[in-house]
């Protein structure tokens, strides 16, 4: 999930059939007292392409915060692809999902951090190909194979064995995307 | 200093060398392996407990180690039920390790605390068990930049080692002391001493001041980059 200030949503005809792969129905987040989410409703289609807009500290990363399971929602409900995020179902009641389910549903969810949050004792190729193959336990070749893609692809081919530190804040962010897909 | 004593009571004294560094390496050892057990009890979630931890190593951190050495070795094995009696050189390496072990356990706490909270979301992110993250992740982050401070209690260690021989640790500094006692000369056995310390710790003082040298160099990199982009700024 990519954080961007343009506004643009796919409009398109095929959208309206697909279930939703991420629904949130009625989302409500505070931070002590302030209520910064008040009620967020949300559903997003296979393929879609949505882009959050709204001023500085509307709740834009909150949102997505609560889909890569770093926030807690204070009430209401996330779906991913059919699944609770943060329940599960058991003699029909939602309880508290524990950390075994979190890691099970959040697999598949993707984020480039708004600071990137890049390893910085790692190079670039080692920032991408290491949840490949320790989470993913994908074989170190083939993971490096793909993350040397990935990277070329975004145009840091050249970088390979560079280290965070020695990047630019652009090359940062296609580094940071290129790990989290 | 009559150069016939010194030349007399140097291999004697130096005889106790090995004890005198093995004690500091085995209680060093047990300081670095202990401290992460402090640094665990400091996350304990349940707060009275992480108090209660924090109290004892409070309490251990502000009594003399000469204090402890002698609790170990006299006072332990009449401790009923768990009691025993441990040898000297046990005694120590326990009394001295317990005792750094309180120091090795902040300077760890310090280190992980030094790594940003986004490097736990970027691994909860890409799904790390709790376990990679604090492998592949934290620890790798958080303990390089603290290896000067250990090294210096390293040297700190090494220089309290001496106590041991109140409870008859037979290193350098009891060898000493018994060929004073013996000869009546007190001069040359302990500068004797002196000169062994002096030289084991002042290559080992330069060698970590160089190394928190290269350990800041490390983490300024991004600091480097941004002063050059201002001094181009301010010529433009
Ligand atoms: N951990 C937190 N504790 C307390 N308040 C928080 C926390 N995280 C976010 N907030 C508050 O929640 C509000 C929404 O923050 P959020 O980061 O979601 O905004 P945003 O829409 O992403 O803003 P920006 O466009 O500046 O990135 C802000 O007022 C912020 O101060
Ligand atoms: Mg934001």
């Amino acid at each position: 999930m990519i954080e961007s200030t343009k506004t643009h949503k796919d409009a398109h005809n095929s959208f309206e059939e697909a279930e939703p792969i991420v629904t949130y129905k009625n989302v409500h987040k505070s931070f002590g007292e302030v209520e910064v989410l008040k009620g967020i409703d949300l559903e997003i289609k296979p393929a879609e392409k949505v882009a959050l807009i709204g001023p500085s500290g509307s709740g834009k990363t909150t949102i997505i915060r609560m889909l890569m399971t770093l926030e807690r929602p204070t009430s209401g409900h996330i779906i991913v692809d059919g699944n609770y995020l943060w329940h599960v179902e058991k003699n029909g009641k939602l309880i508290p999902a524990n950390e075994r389910h979190l890691r099970e549903v959040r697999g598949d969810i993707g984020m480039v951090f708004q600071h990137f949050n890049l390893f910085p004792h790692m190079t670039i190729l080692e920032n991408c190909m290491t949840a490949p193959i320790h989470v993913q336990k994908e074989n170190k070749a083939s993971a490096k194979q793909r993350s040397i893609e990935m990277l070329e692809k975004v145009g840091l081919g050249d970088k390979l064995e560079a280290y965070p530190s020695q990047l630019s804040g652009g090359q940062k962010q296609r580094v940071a995307m290129a790990r989290a897909s | 200093m009559k150069w016939d004593v010194f030349l007399d009571a140097f291999p004697i004294v130096i005889s106790g060398i090995g004890i005198t560094l093995g004690l500091t390496i085995a209680s060093f050892l047990f300081a670095l392996i202990f401290g992460f057990f402090w640094t665990f009890t400091q996350r304990i979630p349940i707060k009275p407990i992480a108090w209660i931890f924090t109290w004892i190593m409070e309490f251990i951190r502000s009594t003399p180690p000469l204090v402890q050495l002698f609790f170990i070795y006299y006072a332990y094995p009449m401790v009923p039920h768990i009691g025993m009696t441990l040898d000297p050189f046990t005694s120590a390496t326990l009394g001295l390790g317990i005792h750094f072990s309180t120091y090795i356990g902040e300077v760890y706490r310090s280190g992980i605390e030094g790594v940003e909270k986004g490097q736990w979301e970027a691994s909860t992110a890409l799904n790390f068990s709790t376990r990679q993250k604090w492998t592949k992740v934290i620890l790798p982050q958080a303990i390089p930049p603290t290896i000067p401070m250990i090294g210096n209690y390293l040297i700190i260690l090494f220089k309290e080692v001496p106590l041991a021989s109140t409870i008859g640790v037979i290193g350098i500094m009891q060898l000493a002391q018994d060929y004073g006692a013996k000869s009546w000369n007190y001069l040359e056995p302990l500068t004797i001493v002196a000169i062994l310390f002096l030289i084991l710790s002042y290559p080992s003082a330069i060698l970590i001041n160089k190394l928190e040298k290269k350990m800041n160099r490390r983490f300024d990199k991004k600091e480097a980059i941004k002063t050059t982009h201002s001094r181009e700024g301010a010529v433009m």
